[in-house]
Parts: C-alpha cells; sequence; structure tokens
C-alpha cells in the first residue's frame, strides 16, 4: 500500500510532500496543458466507448482532443439526465464509487447527480490535500499541517460534495473535525456550526473550511455577541481561558468588541462559494490570516486553489480538461440559444478578460464539454516568476442568466417567472440584478411594476410585495430560506416603477430589458426613464 | 553514607528519565527519537553521577564526578543534535564542528584542564560540601556551549514550524533547563534547580515528540515497562527511608528495639504490594491492555449484533469493530446473493471504497472456506495447490485492493459471506490475537448475517414487490394509513400512474422484456420521488406514490417529471429501439380534493380512470368540478350495452376490408366462428369469447394497408413481397390502437402468426408467451386458409387440414389447443365453410 501523506509527514519528508503534492505549480503552460491533453485522450476513449458516449456522439468517433471538440455539442445537465438521474452506471465511462447530489433549478428539477469514480476521488483527494497545505503556507515549500489538527468545518455532508472532503483528507491524514464528522451528519446544518464553534472555543482552532458566506456570518454572530458563546468557560482548555480573558481585556481597554482573532491562532482560513471576494476583506480583518479560495463544484470536483501568495486561482491540471467560452461568444449564445460559442483553451486566453468555463471530467467522469455556469475572470496568462507560471484566475459569478447569492441559491428567470405567476400579484413587469450592498452584502433586486388594473383592488407596498414574493421564494427553493435563517441575509430588494415604464422604455429605445442581470447601466436608464413624462416621448401620447 | 538536602529531586529526575528511557526502548525508532533517547541518556548519567557523587557512593565520588561532568559537557551537543533531527535541518557543519569541540572538550576536562577535581569536606553529622577551584580556564567549555546552545534555538526559531504546536513545548523546555541553570548559580541556593529543570525538559520534549505523533502512548506503557519502573521507585524509595525510619522507630517506639529490621522490612512489603496493586490498577484503567480491549470490544460487538435484525447496522458494526481492533484500513464485508453463486460487497469501511467487485462461489478462495474454517491469509494460501487455479484477473482483483487476509463468515457450515481485509499499515503483519479475534467475531457476525438475512427475506416477501423493489400493494396501504395520520394537519398527495397499452407491450417484446421495462419505471420512479415520499407497486402495470406535505402542483410537477422521463426511457438505448411507454395518471390531494383516506384513494383511482378515458398519456388532477368525475365508474372493457358503442366500428373496419378485398372479409368471418367455437370449446368466459370474436374478425385488417398485387397474385411471393406480406400484422395492430377502445384485441391479432415454436412473426415469441386468444385464433386461422381456396391454390379437403393441424401441434400451434380442435371439426361442432372433398 502506498505511503500516504500522514507518513510522509512523520517521516519529515516536507520537501518530498511539497513537490508531490503543490508540484504542478512549477510548471509552464506547456508542461501543463501536455498534461491536459494526454489525460483528455484516455479520457476521450473511455468516453467514446461507453453507452453514454454513443449516445451524444450519435455515431462519431473522434480520436484526438481537436476532434472531440468538433464531434461534440456543449452540453448541459439535460443531455445527462436521463441517464444520470436514474444511476444508471452501466451507461458511464467507468463504475462510480459514490453519487454526489447537489440542487438543480429551484421548483423545476429537484436534484442534479454526478457520479465520482476512484480515479476522480484519488485525484480530488491529492488535489485537497495540495490546497490545505497552500493555504497555511506562505512561501513556496513551507507549509504548516499536523496530524490532529483541529479543523471547523462550515459546509454540507455527504451526498453533497462538500462531504467528501472530510472523508478523502482522513484517506491521507486525520484531522480532527469540529464536530467529529460521524456525529455532524447526524446534526443540522445550523446545529454542527455552533457545535463546531463551541467546540473551537474550547480547545482551539487550527484550520476552518467553509463557503464564504457562512463563515462571514458565524464571525459577525461571534462579533455581535460580543464574542461570546454559550458554552461554560470552565468547559475550555486553559490555554483558550487565558486567550479568553485577554482578549477581552484588550477588546475593553481599546473599546471595541472581541475578534477571533483575538482568541484563535488559524493556520489557514479556506473559502469558496460564490461572492467570496466580497467577503475575503472583512475575514481577514476578523481572523488575522488571509483568506484562501479554492473553487469546487459538484460537477467539476475540486478545480482550483490559490496559491501561498493569494494572487488568484490556478486550476489543477489533472482532474478536468478546461475549455473557455469568451465573453462575447457568451452573451451571442445567450441572446441566441442555437449559436455553438467558440471556446478556446488554456494556453490561448488572453488576461483581464472574462470567460465561462467548460469542463472534460477526466478519470472516466461522465461530463463532457459541460458547461458549469460558472464565469472567471483571467487575471494574468502566466508565465511570470515562480508560482506564477500558470494562468491566474479569480471567481466572477454564476452565468448572467442566474443569480445567486451566497453560494445558497440558483434563481433563473424561470423560477422568478413562476414565483410571480404564484404570487397572484398584479406585477405586469419585472427585471432582476443581483446586487450587493453598502457592507459588500450580495442580495437580488427586483424592479417591478404592478398592472394598472390592480392597483385600484390589490392592497400593495413595498413590505407586502416583499413578504409575499419571500413566501413564493421559499416554497420554490428550500435554499432560499436557509439564506434568511443561516445566514441572517434578508436577500430580497424591491423597487416599484411607475406602472408603464417597462413598456415606455421598449418602446423609446426598440430594446428589450434582460430579465436577468441586465447591465446597471440599462438599469439606471430604466430608473431615469420614470422620472420621464414617457406619454409625451416622441412626440406621441402613449394610451 | 553522607546525607544531602532535597535527594528526591535526583531520584525523581533519575527514575523519570528511565521510565522514559524503558518507554522509549519499546516504540519503532528512527533518527529523532534516537537522539532523544541519547539526549536522555545523557540527562540520567548526569543526574545520577552528580546524586551518587554527593551520597558518596561506592567506589568514590571521584569516579561519579566524572561521569556527572562529562556527561554534562555532552548535554549541548545532543540537544542540538536533537533539535536538528526534529526540524529536519539541513547542512552538516555546524554538526561536526560543535562535534569535534565538544569531543575536544571532553578530553580536555578528562584531564581536569577546565575544572579541577572537587574537594570533600566533612562539616561533621553527617554533612559536608565539595569545594570546587575554578579560574578562568572553565569559560572556555562555557563560550562553546553557549554558542552550541544559541545555534540551537536559531535552528528552531528558523524552522517552519516554529508557529506549530510541535516545537512549542521544546521552546518551553528549554527556557525552563535555562531559568532552572541560572537558579542554581544563585548564591545561597542549596535547591537543585538545575535537576528539576532537566526533568522539566525532558518531560516538555517527549510531549513534543508524542504531539508528532512518533508513538502511541498506549502502546509504549507496557505493564512491564510500569512494574520496572514501581521497583525502582520503590527501592530507591527504601534506601532513602530505611535509615530515618529506623530511627524514628527507636525513637517512639523503643520498646521494638531489636525488631526494627523486621518491622522495616514487613513495612516495606506492605508498600511494594500495595504500589503494585495501585499501578496494576492505574494500568488496567488508563492502558487496558490489548487483549482486554479486544474482549471489551468482542463484548460489546456480540451485544449489538445478538440485538438488531437490520442487516445494514450488523454489517456496519463488524466493520467497526473489525477496524478498530485489528487496525486495518480496509475491510470489505461480501455477502452471498440469493442464487449463492456469487458473492457480492456488502459493506465496507469507507463510502467512497470501490464496491463494485464480487468473487464467484468457484473462486479457488471461497472454495478453500469448505474444508476450512480458519482465516485465510493469502501469503499462506498462494502455496496451496488450490491456488493454481486463480485466475488472472483474480487475483490481480486481490492484488489492487491489496487484500491479505479473507474471514469466513461461516454459520452452521454454510458460507453466509466473507471479510476481506487489506494489509495492515507500516508492514505490521497480522499476529496470533488478530486472527484469534477474527475468528471469534466472525462465529458471532455470521450467525447475526444469517438471521438479519431470513428476517429481511421475510420482510421483504411480506412488503415488498419481488420485481420492482417497491412496496407491494399491502404495505401500501399500511404506509398510506402512517402517512395519512402524520400528515393530516398539513397535506398529503396520493399519485397513481398507470401504464398505457402495457398488455400490447408485453405482447409485442414478450414477458421478459415486460418486466424489464417495469422495474425501469420503477427505478425512475424511486430516483425522482428521492426521500421525498415512498412509492409502490398498486397493481400489475400500476404504480402509486404517497407524497406527504405535497400540494397539487408540486405533485403534478412531479408526476408530469416521471411521466417525461418514462416516455424517453426506450430512446437512444443501444440495441432495439422500443415502443414509448406513456402513462395516464390520476392526483388526488388531502385535504383539497378528499377528506378522508377513502376518499383519497378512490378519488386518485378516479383520476386515473378519467385520463384513460379521455385519451391516456396524460396526469388528471382530481377536481370536484371535472365533469368526467361524476361519470360513474365502468369497467372499460367489454360488458354488456358498452358492446353497441364500438360495434359500428368493427362492422365499418370489416366493411373496408371487404371493400378491398373480398376474400379476406369472408376469412375473417370465418375465422372468427372457428375461433369462438375452440373458445367454449376449452371453457373460456363470455367476455373472453367475445374478445376472441372481434379479434378474429379483425385480425387481418392490416392487409388494407397491402398492395392489392400482393394481396391477390396467383403464384408463389418473392421474399421481399412475402415480407411485406407479414407487415398486415403490424398494420393491424397501429389501426387497432387508434381505437382506444378495442385495443384489448391487440395481443390476439398480434399473435396470429406466431408459433408455438417461437418461429413466428412478427415477435417470435413462443409457448404461452403467445396469448391463448392468439394461440384460438393461429389455430382457426390455419384451418380457414387450408380449407379455402385462393388465388394461388385451390381448397384443401378438412382431413388434410386436420392432419396438417395434429401434425403442427407443439411446434406450430398449442398442443393442447390443436387436439380440441381437430375434435371440434371431427364431431361436427365446426363446420367447414367451403372445402374440398375428401380423397
Amino acid at each position: 500500500m502506498g505511503v500516504n501523506f500522514e507518513e510522509k509527514l512523520r517521516n519529515q519528508q516536507y520537501d518530498d510532500l511539497w513537490q508531490e503534492y503543490c508540484g504542478f505549480l512549477d510548471l509552464d503552460i506547456g508542461g501543463y496543458m501536455q498534461i491536459q491533453r494526454r489525460l483528455m485522450e484516455e479520457q476521450i476513449g473511455l468516453w467514446s466507448a461507453s453507452a453514454l458516449g454513443k449516445k451524444l456522439l450519435d455515431g462519431g468517433r473522434p480520436r484526438t482532443v481537436e476532434e472531440f471538440r468538433r464531434a461534440v455539442p456543449l452540453t448541459t445537465f439535460e443531455d445527462y439526465a436521463d441517464v444520470l438521474l436514474q444511476k444508471r452506471s452501466e451507461m458511464l465511462p467507468a463504475e462510480p464509487v459514490v453519487w454526489i447530489q447537489t440542487t438543480w433549478e429551484g421548483g423545476k428539477h429537484p436534484i442534479k447527480l454526478a457520479p465520482y469514480t476512484r480515479g476522480m476521488l484519488d485525484v480530488f483527494k491529492r488535489n485537497m490535500v495540495a490546497a490545505l497545505m497552500l493555504a497555511t503556507s506562505k512561501r513556496p515549500g513551507q507549509f504548516s499541517i499536523a496530524p490532529c489538527d483541529r479543523t471547523l468545518y462550515g459546509l454540507a455532508p455527504l451526498p453533497y460534495v462538500t462531504g467528501l472532503f472530510p472523508l478523502m483528507l482522513d484517506e491521507e491524514l486525520p484531522l480532527r473535525f469540529l464536530p467529529p464528522v460521524d456525529e455532524a451528519v447526524r446534526m443540522s446544518f445550523g446545529e454542527r456550526n455552533k457545535k463546531g464553534f463551541a467546540l473551537g472555543l474550547q480547545n482551539g482552532l487550527d484550520l476552518f473550511f467553509g463557503l464564504s458566506s457562512v463563515i462571514s456570518y458565524i464571525t459577525t454572530s461571534f462579533t455581535a455577541g460580543g464574542g461570546k458563546s454559550k458554552t461554560n468557560l470552565l468547559q475550555y482548555s486553559p490555554a483558550m481561558v487565558c486567550r479568553y480573558l485577554a482578549a477581552s481585556y484588550r477588546a475593553k481597554r481599546d473599546g471595541r468588541t472581541v475578534q477571533p482573532k483575538d482568541i484563535f491562532r488559524l493556520k489557514a482560513l479556506i473559502c469558496a462559494g460564490t461572492d467570496t471576494s466580497y467577503y475575503k476583506p472583512s475575514l481577514e480583518e476578523a481572523w488575522g490570516v488571509r483568506p484562501m479560495e479554492i473553487y469546487a463544484g459538484t460537477e467539476p470536483t475540486l478545480m482550483a486553489t490559490e496559491t501561498w501568495a493569494r494572487n488568484g486561482l490556478v486550476f489543477f491540471p489533472d482532474n478536468c480538461f478546461y475549455e473557455f467560452i469568451p465573453e462575447g461568444e457568451m452573451y451571442k449564445n445567450l441572446d441566441d440559444r442555437t449559436y455553438q460559442p467558440k471556446t478556446c483553451l488554456m494556453d490561448e486566453l488572453t488576461a483581464n478578460q472574462n470567460y465561462e468555463v467548460v469542463i472534460t471530467v477526466l478519470k472516466g467522469g461522465a461530463f463532457v464539454r459541460y458547461r458549469v455556469g460558472d464565469v472567471f475572470r483571467c487575471l494574468s496568462t502566466g508565465g511570470e516568476q515562480e508560482g506564477a507560471r500558470l494562468p491566474r484566475f479569480t471567481f466572477v459569478d454564476r452565468i448572467p442568466t442566474v443569480i445567486d447569492i451566497g453560494g445558497f441559491t440558483r434563481i433563473t428567470e424561470d423560477t422568478i417567472s413562476d414565483v410571480v405567476r404564484l404570487s397572484g400579484l398584479g406585477i405586469h413587469d419585472w427585471a432582476a440584478r443581483k446586487e450587493y450592498s453598502a457592507d459588500n452584502r450580495p442580495y437580488l433586486h427586483l424592479y417591478l411594476e404592478i398592472a394598472s388594473g390592480s392597483l385600484e383592488v390589490m392592497a400593495v407596498s413595498k413590505q407586502l410585495l416583499r413578504e409575499h414574493l419571500s413566501v413564493y421564494f421559499k416554497y420554490f427553493d428550500n435554499d432560499y430560506n436557509d439564506l434568511k435563517k443561516m445566514l441572517g441575509i434578508e436577500p430580497l430588494q424591491i423597487t416599484i416603477l411607475r406602472t408603464g415604464t417597462f413598456d415606455a422604455f421598449r418602446r423609446a429605445t426598440g430594446q428589450e430589458v434582460r430579465r436577468i442581470n441586465e447591465s446597471s447601466f440599462r438599469i439606471s436608464e430604466l430608473l431615469r426613464f420614470q422620472e420621464r413624462d414617457y406619454p409625451l416621448e416622441r412626440g406621441v401620447v402613449t394610451p | 553514607m553522607i546525607q544531602i538536602p532535597f535527594l528526591y529531586v535526583p531520584i525523581a529526575g533519575v527514575c523519570c528519565y528511565t521510565i522514559l528511557l524503558l518507554a522509549l526502548a519499546a516504540a519503532k525508532k528512527n533518527r529523532l527519537i534516537r537522539s532523544f533517547m541519547n539526549l536522555l541518556g545523557c540527562y540520567l548519567l548526569w543526574t545520577a553521577g552528580s546524586m551518587l557523587m554527593r551520597l558518596q557512593f561506592y567506589p568514590g565520588f571521584e569516579l561519579w564526578y566524572e561521569v556527572s561532568i562529562l556527561s554534562l559537557f555532552c548535554i549541548p551537543l545532543l540537544l542540538y543534535n536533537f533539535i536538528f533531527n526534529f526540524v529536519d535541518a539541513k547542512g552538516l557543519f555546524l554538526k561536526r564542528l560543535w562535534t569535534g569541540l565538544t569531543a575536544a572538550t571532553l578530553v580536555l576536562t578528562h584531564f581536569e584542564v577546565f575544572l579541577k577535581r572537587p574537594v570533600f569536606i566533612d562539616l561533621g553529622n553527617g554533612t559536608g560540601v565539595f569545594r570546587y577551584d575554578t579560574g578562568w580556564e572553565i569559560a572556555i567549555p562555557c563560550v562553546l556551549f553557549f554558542f552550541i546552545i544559541l545555534s540551537s534555538a536559531v535552528m528552531l526559531f528558523k524552522s517552519r514550524e516554529l508557529t506549530s504546536a510541535w516545537t512549542r513545548p521544546i521552546v518551553v523546555g528549554i527556557c525552563f533547563l535555562f531559568l532552572g541553570n541560572v537558579l542554581s548559580i544563585v548564591p545561597g541556593n542549596i535547591f537543585p534547580w538545575d535537576t528539576l529543570s532537566g526533568i522539566i525538559n525532558a518531560g516538555y520534549m517527549f510531549y513534543a515528540l508524542y504531539r508528532k505523533r512518533l508513538f502511541r502512548l498506549t502502546l509504549l506503557v507496557s505493564r512491564g515497562t510500569m512494574l520496572a519502573a514501581s521497583a525502582v521507585l520503590v527501592s530507591v524509595l527504601f534506601a532513602y527511608w530505611a535509615g530515618p525510619l529506623e530511627r524514628m522507630i527507636l525513637d517512639y517506639f523503643p520498646q521494638v528495639r531489636g525488631y526494627q529490621t523486621l518491622i522495616i522490612a514487613i513495612l516495606f512489603a506492605g508498600i511494594i504490594l500495595a504500589s503494585y496493586k495501585l499501578l496494576y490498577r492505574v494500568m488496567d484503567n488508563l492502558f487496558v491492555r490489548d487483549t482486554q480491549v479486544r474482549a471489551q470490544h468482542l463484548k460489546e460487538f456480540s451485544l449489538r449484533a445478538s440485538k438488531s435484525l437490520n442487516l445494514d447496522e450488523i454489517l456496519r458494526e463488524l466493520v467497526e469493530v473489525v477496524k478498530d481492533t485489528v487496525s486495518v484500513e480496509k475491510v470489505y464485508v461480501c455477502l452471498e446473493d440469493s442464487g449463492g453463486e456469487t458473492y457480492r460487497t456488502a459493506y465496507s469501511a469507507s463510502p467512497l471504497d470501490v464496491k463494485s467487485f464480487s468473487l464467484q462461489a468457484a473462486n479457488p478462495c471461497i472454495q478453500w472456506f469448505q474444508e476450512h474454517d480458519g482465516c485465510l491469509m493469502l501469503r499462506d494460501f498462494q502455496r496451496s495447490v488450490l491456488y493454481k487455479s486463480m485466475w488472472e484477473s483474480e487475483k490481480q482483483m486481490l492484488a489492487n485492493m491489496h487484500i491479505e487476509c479473507i474471514v469466513p463468515l461461516k454459520s452452521d457450515s454454510d458460507l453466509v459471506g466473507i471479510l476481506l481485509l487489506s494489509t495492515k499499515p507500516k508492514k505490521g503483519g497480522y499476529s496470533f490475537d488478530d486472527i484469534a479475534f477474527l475468528e471469534s467475531v466472525q462465529s458471532v457476525a455470521s450467525i447475526a448475517i444469517k438471521n438479519a438475512n431470513l428476517y429481511k427475506k421475510a420482510y421483504d416477501e411480506s412488503r415488498i414487490d419481488p420485481l420492482t423493489g417497491l412496496l407491494n400493494r399491502k404495505s401500501f396501504y399500511e404506509k398510506l394509513g402512517e402517512e395519512f395520520e402524520r400528515c393530516k394537519n398539513h397535506s398529503i398527495a396520493l399519485v397513481i400512474l398507470n401504464l398505457d397499452d402495457f398488455k400490447l407491450f408485453n405482447q409485442l417484446y414478450g414477458n421478459r422484456e415486460g418486466d424489464a421495462a417495469l422495474q425501469h419505471v420503477a427505478r425512475i420512479i424511486s430516483t425522482t420521488l428521492g426521500s421525498n415520499g415512498s412509492a409502490a407497486r398498486y397493481g400489475g402495470k400500476e404504480f402509486a406514490l404517497i407524497l406527504p406535505f405535497f400540494d397539487t402542483m408540486k405533485a403534478l410537477n412531479l408526476a408530469a417529471d416521471i411521466k417525461g422521463q418514462i416516455a424517453n426511457m426506450n430512446r437512444g438505448v443501444e440495441g432495439e429501439s422500443l415502443k414509448v411507454i406513456t402513462l395516464s395518471g390520476g392526483v388526488c390531494v388531502y385535504p383539497y380534493a378528499a377528506s378522508n383516506l377513502a376518499q383519497l384513494i378512490s378519488n386518485a383511482d378516479m383520476a386515473v380512470y378519467n385520463a384513460k378515458r379521455s385519451g391516456k398519456n396524460k396526469i388528471i388532477a382530481y377536481s370536484l368540478e371535472s365533469p368526467l368525475s361524476q361519470a360513474p365508474m365502468e369497467s372499460p372493457l367489454i360488458e354488456g350495452g358498452r358492446y353497441e358503442e364500438y360495434a359500428p366500428t368493427i362492422f365499418a373496419l370489416t366493411a373496408a376490408i371487404d371493400a378491398k378485398d373480398h376474400y379476406t372479409f369472408n376469412h375473417s368471418q370465418n375465422v372468427a366462428e372457428y375461433s369462438t367455437a375452440l373458445a367454449r370449446a376449452i371453457g373460456l368466459n363470455a367476455d373472453h369469447v367475445k374478445i376472441i370474436y372481434e379479434a378474429a374478425l379483425l385480425h387481418d385488417i392490416g392487409k388494407i394497408g397491402i398492395p392489392e398485387h400482393i394481396l391477390t397474385k396467383p403464384g408463389r411471393l418473392t421474399p421481399e413481397e412475402y415480407s411485406i406480406m407479414q407487415k398486415h400484422v403490424e398494420n393491424s395492430v397501429a389501426m387497432i390502437r387508434h381505437l382506444p377502445s378495442l385495443d384489448y384485441v391487440i395481443p390476439a391479432a398480434i399473435g396470429h402468426h406466431e408459433r408455438w415454436d417461437g418461429k413466428g412473426y412478427p415477435r417470435r415469441i413462443a409457448g404461452e408467451d403467445i396469448p391463448l386468444s392468439a394461440r384460438c385464433l393461429a389455430i382457426a386461422d390455419a384451418f380457414d386458409a387450408m380449407t379455402t381456396a385462393r388465388s394461388y391454390k385451390p381448397a384443401m379437403p378438412v382431413e388434410f387440414a386436420i392432419a396438417e393441424i395434429e401434425r403442427g401441434a407443439g411446434t406450430q400451434f398449442d398442443p393442447k389447443l390443436a387436439p380440441v380442435f381437430v375434435e371440434l371439426v371431427r364431431s361436427g361442432k365446426v363446420l367447414p365453410k367451403e372445402a374440398a372433398p375428401a380423397k
């Protein structure tokens, strides 16, 4: 049996470990693409021979990466739903070991399932450890992980992808999860976070993993509660009592609240999820360590990590084959669904451009040329000094047709249409946009106008609309419910436009307002538009 | 012996160092542990040497002085070495330099270059002091040691792990050491601070190593170690306390003079006994020995396994107890499948293990257990004769999984399963204790598994539909009742899904394909439902879904989702493309459309009926306003007055064929007459007879679609023409399908050219897979075809036709029906319409 991370750590083979797990960061783009292409060739062979492959290829038999890109159209989950939702393992390129679940689209499709092969899990595991090493490192080759590091873990258990993290890590080195994984699976998300944090307060914390929104909520609740917890000080370890008392004294002396950094000495703070970049500064301030961002998803597995420099995400070379749809192509496709957008590869990127990522899962995975639905900005195409030889990215957001708040929801035009329809409120027209509050918290901003006939017969106020619509959002999407309950976020803001604004805008400009994520410029135009005396616009009195 | 103050400090030091050394002697050693043991050894020599020097122990303080001073001078270098290894430092220059200089210092010290040997000055009353003559020379080694310790500190601070919890104890320990040495040279001090700080330092270092998980404490502190340590402790105490105790006894109890030695001996014997007992207790409670742990684990497992009848729970407990006690990482349980031919993985230690493998019952590893009851070590097995018959793939599979030990789960000589264990980590083999433990566990587990299997089988038989794995009808009602009670104050939806034309599907593709389709549908239903509710097989082709807390919209959405998936399920799969399966569904939700359980069920049924009546392939929610729901429940099949509704359709169709091909019209009439006679003769009920009658009228209706030149061709048909001719069966079905009220005749119509031996067409189904009605039609059809004149042949004599039918019994025709028909003809109950006279 191979020697695992823990054993090498015990034998003090630090340089070996670094090379083994994080060595890919020394690759140049040529070496990186060589890995990508070679693994992709293996995957093309496996996938094309499977019943799933034959079904989607429709008789084609591509051999090279280029042929494959020509032969296979870009895919979405719809293309796999019939096979994957029924767990038809016999149709897949390789035998899945575990099926990972996620929500698909609120109200319409309950769940998505993704098969994970043992090969995928092994890559996942190594990359997970690499991310952990990088999270504790401040320079190349340096890291600080010990078996039994106390790890607080603000993520969902199996069958969600985040549930793989503790299981995967356990195969390499035993961390002490707070609360222990077997207890945690029996708790609700909220309970788990509370219990974990209480245990952390008693004995200290070394690592903290979580969705940025969740970490942020825990942090704010802690700070707002004056650093107090319901646990008894007698249950604390002596060291924690000292730290706690010292922190309280210092905070009182300086006239501020106790911050987590006063009490905890974190080795690493690892965060993920939508809007992470908005949460990062406040998290760093509160915890005294620079958060490290990773990017993982149900379909792409653990896809990218930041390095010791914390200056952007680097994509792992061996879990997926990456293609990128340039932003222009993506919008072209949004306007015309039949248009097949062009893609480029990792070595064909341009810095400071946004790209929608397209993945082919390697190692016998099911998804090929799959649109994950996330947009990245390429910060640099690499080729720089040590540790920055590969392209670096920042996660921008979901694709423009989806609104995701705090990594919890997946609101689409269909969702909002259903909500508006079901609410029975006389909403004539609407447009929704994800916006950020003054303290960088995301929310869903719904611009709507009431049908003229409804105003006389219906009670309308902003508060009423918001509460009424919220009820239906919750009905459709349990995760939306969690936003308020677990993150304390008030996710819905409403602006009521003067009746007729949308129609008048259309008539005047000859253009439609995008229902989801219209540009801020167009929205402000729309808002300005209602100020005008539009019936006289263009010199014509409109009905 | 000289009395010295605070003698217990060096004694404690000696004891501590000895215990630590003994403990570490049991550990697996690496560079780091060895360097720590060197350091400990040095501390021990220094402390013991200086103690014995002050006690002026045999052979004299000079020797002990030398031991203590030399080992003291070694300490900085050994400390450096330890830290060097601890932080995994690189670069050997400094290490070599310090080693060289220390070696030189030791040699010079031996020759008293830096420090002269002390002189003992007896102060009388049993006390004395050592006088040291110090000169400037002593500064030389001091400076050297300062630099060595400084470079250790620098190394420690530069290390990557400065912030980690591992190095902190070492830093703290060194601080103590430093502080202790400073305190000990404070003028007027007589307390041995330096010795005390040495003990604290050693403790911290030991803790640092423990934190680094270089060894397991429970394994180190064995009973032997503790007993040896206690013996040393008590002996030293005895040596130290014997004198004072004797004096105390003589002072307070002068009357026992002469017996004091005996009293002391008895006292110490008691102390030894008590301390032994105490340590025994401590060991048992704190460091329970392996065998006791095993016994405890086995006991707990037995208790839990015997209490449970849940197979999954038992397997989980089994894997847990084996994994924890034997310390292996991978444990797989494979259980015998129902056929007894394969052992499939049922559980493993991690949810991420590959579980798709299985072992055939014929696998030599499994065969081995027919004659053996014990564990099978693969290494030993490789040397057996049986191993020669292992397939390469079987060997490879076990090798890939790193399997080293296979434990049989044998109950009353039945091998209910096997336990596969991987290689033990760190090259530790399976010990005798491991094997003994595994054998005890297996005897408990195999009985528990066997019982749980029996229970599960009985449970499943009573509750689960064997074909689909869903709840059966009986348990559906129970479950619905339970859920209804639970959701009484909220809402609960009942969805009934009925597959359309499923009888036809069975006729088209045979029962096996039909069963596969039902399984597929069941799988779609259960995966879509997930944990949102329960599903049951409500009838032959009918499924019911219980959806707690659902409203009508959600239930309709879910049903529509399932319907969509089922419609797609036969599309694009490899091989033959099968007919699309559609379904009619009914949804009823309490409290909106039903006010009690009985209404919920009957209204959902009614909604299904409405869906069927209004053209199938749709899902309807029961609503009180729907006019259809007001309609009385009627049998959709032919019953009494309903016949009038569709009789005109049959006549219209037969008229159509008459217009095109008069022969076929007459033929259909004849076949109808013959087949109904046969059906009556075999005792079918009136409904069935009527179906056969109508099927016979319509069985060749598809010939409308066959070109006239083929229908009326005088000679033999070419192969192409013949295959076109064969299409008439499918044509018939395609036409009748559009008449929902007549689809029940399809099975008969589609099967009338099938043969008992499976060589017919279009589906090549055989034996009783061919519907009874079709088998009747086949005989009647052949009889009429032979006894009537056709464009390509004259009419055959009845005798000839009868002989042909008799000859074809068992190959072309049903062997039971053929003689009945022949008898009907012979007895004159069936009269041929036109037949050639017998020759």
